[in-house]
C-alpha cells in the first residue's frame, strides 16, 4: 500500500476510534445546552439561584426534561407519580433511571465523579449522603419560600433530625420514613399451638415446637447485611440502649461491657438456632421474604413497615390475608419485661444537583421534588405502603386498602400499629460508612464464630477511633 | 526518532499506531493515574486531594482485610491452576478419542464458559443454599446429613465454594485449548513410541504433556491473571463475606472505593494487584523460556 494512503487509513481509523468513545459524552453535553438556548422568557437570567425562580412563579409553559436517578421508589410508584405530576405540569418530562440499591451506590459515585449526575438523585441520610453534600443544592431556603418559616413543623421530627445530620441546609428533601420491625405468621403459630412470642423463653418454645417440623423461628437472610443490622439494633436496645448513638458521636466506647453483652446475646441467637443455621448464606429478598409470605417457612421475619404491601396486597396466599400476618414487637431478650424499640429510617429523599446550568430546569426539578414530598405524589407513595410520607398531611387513600379484600380493616389496623408504636431508639442508618461496615463485619464475625464478642467489640472501637468526626 | 523508524520500519509503526493510541489512553493512562492517586487521601468525588505520601501503602500493609484478600487470591490461584487446568487436560485427552457423541460432550463442557459469571454465581447460590438448596436437600434425602454444610455462609468454606464454582465454569476453556494443542502433536511420535513398547500412560507423560508446553504456559498465565482479578463470581455468591472470609483483592477495592469512599486507598490496592499480576506473568514467561523445547 502506498505510504500516503496508509497514513490516511491510519489517521481515519485512529480518529474514528477516539471519536466513538468521546462523542457519546459530547452528545449528552449538547442535549444539556439545548434547553438553555430555549430559555423561557419568564425564567430569570442564567446563573440566578433557584429560589428566585420560585419567587418569580415559573409557569413551565415551555418543554423541559429533568432526570432522576434513584433506587427507591421503583416504577410501580414512580410511574404513577410522574403521570400525576404531568397532569399538572405537562411540559416537564421526567426521565428516571432506577437501579437496585447495590448497583445504585457505585453508579451514584461514578455519575458525580464524572460531573454528570442526574438532576435529582435519591439519598438516605447519614453515610450515603455525607460525601455528596458538596454537590447538592441547599433546599432549606426553597422550603421556606414554599411553606413558610415553620415549614419543618409539617414534617415528622425524626425525619428532620436525620436530614440535619448533614447540616441544617437540608441537602435532601425527606420523602419517606420507615420503622424497622418484626412480622409474625400468626396462622402458622396458632396452627402449632403457639402464641406470638414476647420474650426469650417464648422464642425457645417456638423453636422447640417448629424445629422438628423443619420450620424456622426467626427466618433471616443476612448475606447483604442490612437485615442483620436491623435485627442487631433490637438486641442493642435490649442490652445497651442508646450506646451505639453515643459511641457514634465519640462520646462512648464500643468496648463497653454492655455492648459486649449485646454481642453475646447476638451470638446466642445463632448458637440456640432461634435464627436458623445458614442465615449468612441467603438474602432477605427473595430467599426469606417469599417463603415467609407463602406461609411455607419461618414463624417470624425481621422486616419493617415496607412489608405491609407484600403482607396484605400479595395475591399468592389469599388464605393468609385475614388473620395471617401481623406486625409485632421484637421479643424481650434480657428478661426485663420490656420489648426493644424499633429504629426509624428516613427511608429516602431527593437531592438536587446544584450545578444544573439551566435555572428553568432546576426550577422544574424542585417542582417535582415538592410534588413527591407534599403533593399528590406523596399520597401516591403512601398508597404503595412501602414507606410513609414525611409530610404529616399525606395519608394513603382509603381505596388503597381495597386490595386486601376481607383483610382491609386488619390492614388498616396494621398501618396504624406502626404509628402507635413509633417510639424509636433512634435512626436506622449509621452516620458514618466506616461504622456501618464495621457493624456488618462484627455481626457476621460473631455469628459465624470468627470473633468472640470481646474481640468484636475491641475491633469496633478501633474502627470508631479512626473516624474523623 | 529516525533510528527508531529505520529499525522497525515506518509501515510497521503505522499499523500498530491505532492500537497504541487506544492502549495509551485506556490502559496506560489509568494505570499511571491510579499510581499517582495512591499517594493522596481522596474520596473520589471532591476536587481536592490531600497528598499523604506513602501512608496509603502503610495502611494497606497494616490492614488485616488486605492480607485476608491476598491470601484468598493466592489460594484461588493455586487451586484454579492445578484443578482447572488439570481437569481440562484430562478431559481433553478423553475427548480427543473417537468416542460417540464427543462433539456434544465438547459443547456441554464448554457451555458454562459462555455464561455470565454473575448468572453462574446466582445459580450456585440457589444450588448451595443451606436450608433448601438442591445439593443439601439431596444429601438429606439420602441420609448423608454429615455432608449438609453451609457452603456459602461458613467462613472456612466460602472461598472454596467460589473456587469450585470458578473451576466448574472455566474448565471447558482449558479443554478447548488443550484439544487445539493436541491436534498439533504429530501422530508419528505416538506410532514410534508404540513400536518401542510405550504404554498409554508413558506416551501421555513423555510425549503429550511435554508437547503441550506452550498451552500449559498460556493457561497458566490466563488462569493466574483470572484468579487475581476475579470479582463478579465472588460478589454474586458471597459479596466477600461472611465478615470478609471470602474477600479477594477486587472486592476489597470495590468496598473501599464505592462503599467507604476511600478512593486513594483503593487505588493503592489496585496498583498492588496490578504489580502482583505483572510479577506473576513475568515469572511465568521466564519459566516458559527456560523450559521451551
Amino acid at each position: 500500500m502506498k505510504k500516503s494512503l496508509l497514513w490516511i487509513v491510519v489517521l481515519i481509523l485512529s480518529i474514528s476510534m477516539i471519536a466513538a468513545f468521546s462523542f457519546a459524552g459530547c452528545k449528552a453535553a449538547a442535549e444539556e445546552k439545548a434547553p438553555a438556548e430555549e430559555a423561557v422568557e419568564e425564567a430569570p437570567a442564567e446563573g440566578a439561584p433557584a429560589e428566585e425562580a420560585a419567587a418569580a412563579e415559573v409557569t413551565f409553559d415551555k418543554p423541559v426534561t429533568i432526570t432522576v436517578a434513584t433506587w427507591h421508589p421503583d416504577s410501580t410508584l414512580l410511574d404513577p407519580q410522574i403521570a400525576a405530576f404531568n397532569k399538572i405540569y405537562p411540559n416537564i418530562t421526567v426521565e428516571y433511571t432506577w437501579s437496585n440499591y447495590t448497583d445504585y451506590i457505585p453508579l451514584l459515585k461514578s455519575a458525580f465523579a464524572a460531573g454528570k449526575p442526574a438532576d435529582i438523585s435519591g439519598f438516605q441520610p447519614g453515610a450515603m449522603i455525607s460525601d455528596y453534600t458538596q454537590f447538592l443544592e441547599p433546599l432549606a431556603p426553597l422550603c421556606e419560600a414554599e411553606w413558610g418559616q415553620n415549614w419543618q413543623d409539617l414534617i415528622y421530627d425524626f425525619c428532620n433530625e436525620q436530614v440535619e445530620w448533614t447540616g441544617e441546609e437540608y441537602y435532601m428533601m425527606p420523602l419517606s420514613w420507615t420503622p424497622t420491625g418484626t412480622w409474625a405468621n400468626v396462622k402458622l403459630l396458632k396452627d402449632n399451638g403457639l402464641e406470638i412470642p414476647k420474650n426469650l423463653k417464648d422464642l425457645e418454645n417456638v423453636r422447640d415446637t417448629l424445629k422438628p417440623k423443619g420450620l424456622f423461628t426467626l427466618f433471616c437472610g443476612f448475606i447483604s447485611n442490612w437485615n442483620a443490622m436491623d435485627t442487631f439494633q433490637f438486641v442493642m436496645d435490649e442490652y445497651c440502649p442508646g450506646l451505639f448513638y453515643e459511641a457514634q458521636e465519640g462520646k462512648a466506647s464500643f468496648d463497653d461491657p454492655k455492648f459486649v453483652d449485646a454481642l453475646k446475646a447476638w451470638e446466642n441467637l445463632f448458637d440456640s438456632e432461634i435464627i436458623q443455621p445458614g442465615a449468612y448464606s441467603i438474602d432477605t429478598y427473595m430467599d426469606t421474604v417469599n417463603p415467609f409470605n407463602e406461609g411455607k417457612q419461618g414463624a417470624m421475619i425481621v422486616n419493617g413497615s415496607w412489608h405491609l404491601g407484600s403482607a396484605y396486597l400479595n395475591q399468592f396466599q389469599v388464605e393468609l390475608q385475614v388473620g395471617g400476618f401481623s406486625p409485632i414487637k421484637f421479643p424481650d431478650l434480657n428478661g426485663d419485661g420490656k420489648q426493644p424499640r424499633p429504629t426509624i429510617a428516613m427511608g429516602h429523599g431527593f437531592g438536587i444537583y446544584k450545578d444544573i446550568k439551566d435555572p428553568y430546569e432546576k426550577a422544574a426539578a424542585w417542582e417535582f421534588v415538592k410534588f413527591c414530598a407534599s403533593g399528590e405524589g406523596a399520597v401516591i407513595y403512601a398508597d404503595g405502603f412501602i414507606g410513609f410520607p414525611t409530610f404529616k398531611s399525606a395519608k394513603a387513600h382509603d381505596s388503597a386498602y381495597d386490595g386486601a379484600g376481607d383483610a382491609k380493616e386488619e390492614f388498616k389496623a396494621s398501618v396504624q400499629w406502626y404509628f402507635d408504636n413509633a417510639d424509636s431508639q433512634g435512626g436506622r442508618e449509621p452516620k458514618y460508612a466506616e461504622l456501618k461496615q464495621g457493624l456488618y463485619d462484627i455481626m457476621a464475625a460473631v455469628a459465624t464464630g470468627q470473633q468472640t464478642p470481646e474481640e468484636a467489640a475491641k475491633y469496633m472501637q478501633e474502627v470508631s477511633a479512626e473516624i474523623e468526626r | 526518532m529516525k533510528r527508531f523508524i529505520n529499525k522497525y520500519g515506518i509501515n510497521n509503526i503505522i499499523y500498530i499506531l491505532p492500537f497504541t493510541i487506544l492502549f495509551l489512553i485506556f490502559i496506560a493512562y489509568p494505570i499511571i493515574n491510579n499510581f499517582y492517586t495512591s499517594f493522596f487521601k481522596w474520596d473520589g468525588l471532591s476536587p481536592d486531594k490531600i497528598f499523604i505520601g506513602f501512608q496509603n501503602y502503610f495502611k494497606m500493609f497494616n490492614n488485616r482485610i488486605f492480607f485476608i484478600a491476598l491470601k484468598n487470591n493466592m489460594i484461588f490461584l493455586v487451586l484454579t491452576v492445578i484443578f482447572q487446568n488439570g481437569f481440562g487436560f484430562l478431559m481433553a485427552l478423553l475427548l480427543n478419542r473417537k468416542i460417540a457423541g464427543r462433539n456434544i460432550y465438547r459443547s456441554i463442557i464448554f457451555f458454562p464458559c459462555i455464561m455470565a459469571p454473575v448468572i453462574v454465581g446466582y445459580i450456585f447460590v440457589v444450588l448451595l443454599n443451606f436450608s433448601y438448596g438442591v445439593i443439601n436437600n439431596f444429601f438429606r434425602g439420602i441420609g448423608l446429613n454429615a455432608l449438609v454444610v453451609d457452603w456459602i455462609g461458613k467462613p472456612s468454606l466460602a472461598i472454596f465454594t467460589i473456587i469450585f464454582t470458578n473451576i466448574w465454569q472455566w474448565t471447558g476453556f482449558a479443554v478447548v485449548l488443550y484439544l487445539a494443542g493436541l491436534q498439533n502433536i504429530p501422530e508419528e511420535l505416538y506410532e514410534a513410541a508404540k513400536i518401542d513398547g510405550a504404554s498409554y500412560f508413558q506416551r501421555t507423560i513423555k510425549i503429550t504433556f511435554p508437547m503441550l508446553t506452550s498451552t500449559h504456559f498460556s493457561l497458566l498465565i490466563l488462569t493466574s491473571i483470572g484468579a487475581i482479578k476475579s470479582f463478579d463470581l465472588v460478589y454474586a455468591i458471597t459479596m466477600g463475606g461472611p465478615a470478609h472470609a471470602s474477600e479477594v483483592l477486587s472486592t476489597h477495592i470495590y468496598l473501599e472505593n464505592f462503599v467507604l469512599n476511600h478512593t486513594g486507598y483503593a487505588t493503592t490496592v489496585s496498583i498492588t494487584m496490578f504489580l502482583l499480576a505483572l510479577i506473576i506473568s513475568i515469572f511465568q514467561l521466564r519459566l516458559y523460556k527456560g523450559v521451551r523445547i
